[in-house]
């Protein structure tokens, strides 16, 4: 997903914000600093889909290569070792 | 005029006239009611001259103590004292929640996650400290955790500095919280650089992490706060003081 995606779906599912707790009490989170949490949490989403897209093509240009060389990770690991 | 031996209490006169006794009784309920006035919490406690006298309530999370002549509030001796134990639903963060736990009464404090989770479960759980104001310190925390996984593999994170501690690389869901236990050092006392370590559980994801931590900017901080990378947080949260 695109960050403005993320955006626009965090925005659908929470449309409101609040903090606090039970015993002291919920003030609601407005203006400003509501779209500055949005925008925080979709930065920070994004980010993460963008590290678990690399650990993803790593993974797989890691396979390919072990495919191309005929040799399972164990035996690649005897190699370095 | 006739007085009470410990108290000085008025009582009447022998001589005194009956038809006075109304207002006589009046005078010596009013001072009985002046001598054991006292303040929401107060005791009574027996002083030096055989009389009552009030001890205010203690301050927060202290006890009741004997030196073997009187007794008195003070921390406790040994052990942990809970502080504070709070519940939230779906917020954004924790607020001024755990504002106010941090104090010189203790120079050690437990963080105990009963459980918590997120409304993305796999969502970074952070941790920041607040101080006199309040304001959350918003930069400096160091911190790196290794993280065992269920199927044996480990892994590993850091961050030099950060705006805040990440506890747990995620959050989990209501059906399978997360829970973790902390330790906190330096923080309440004086002007320092607080440490914090300890482990967490994610039920969901199946992961142990540990995780070790510092603050470099020093200060008498007094409080903490707790969100996520995205996302509502919910769960419950308890502070002890571990008094030694």
């Amino acid at each position: 997903m695109r960050k403005d995606e993320i955006r626009t779906e965090l925005l659908n599912e929470h449309t409101t914000l609040r903090r606090g707790s039970d015993e002291t009490g919920y003030e609601d989170i407005t203006g400003d600093e509501y779209q500055a949490i949005i925008e925080s949490w979709a930065e920070a989403a994004y980010a993460k889909e963008l590290e678990a897209q690399a650990a993803e093509a790593q993974a797989e240009a890691k396979a390919a290569l072990l495919n191309r060389l005929g040799i399972s990770a164990d035996e690649a690991k005897l190699l370095l070792g | 005029m006739a007085t009470t031996t410990n108290y000085s209490w008025t009582t009447p006169d022998d001589t005194d006239l009956v038809k006075d006794g109304a207002a006589a009784i009046r005078t010596l309920g009013s001072a009985i009611d002046t001598s054991f006035a006292a303040d929401q919490g107060d005791l009574l406690l027996g002083g030096t001259s055989d009389i009552f006298e009030p001890l205010a309530i203690g301050a927060a999370a202290t006890v009741l103590t004997s030196d073997g002549t009187t007794a008195s509030w003070a921390p406790p001796a040994s052990g942990l004292t809970l502080i504070s134990r709070q519940s939230f639903t779906t917020v954004a963060d924790t607020g001024t929640t755990f504002d106010g736990v941090f104090t010189s009464t203790y120079k050690t404090y437990k963080i105990v996650i009963e459980n918590f989770f997120g409304s993305s479960a796999a969502a970074d759980l952070y941790l920041q400290l607040r101080y006199a104001g309040p304001t959350t310190q918003a930069g400096n925390y160091n911190w790196n955790d290794a993280i065992i996984i269920s199927n044996g593999t480990t892994a590993t994170a850091w961050a030099n500095p950060s705006n805040f501690w990440q506890l747990s690389r995620n959050t989990e869901s209501s059906g399978d919280p997360l829970s973790g236990e902390y330790t906190i050092f330096k923080v309440g006392n004086a002007s320092e650089e607080p440490q914090l370590f300890g482990t967490s559980s994610s039920s969901q994801s199946e992961e142990a992490t540990n995780f070790t931590g510092q603050q470099t900017t020093a200060r008498t901080y007094t409080g903490l706060i707790f969100s996520a990378s995205t996302g509502t947080i919910s769960g419950t949260i308890a502070i002890y003081g571990l008094a030694v």
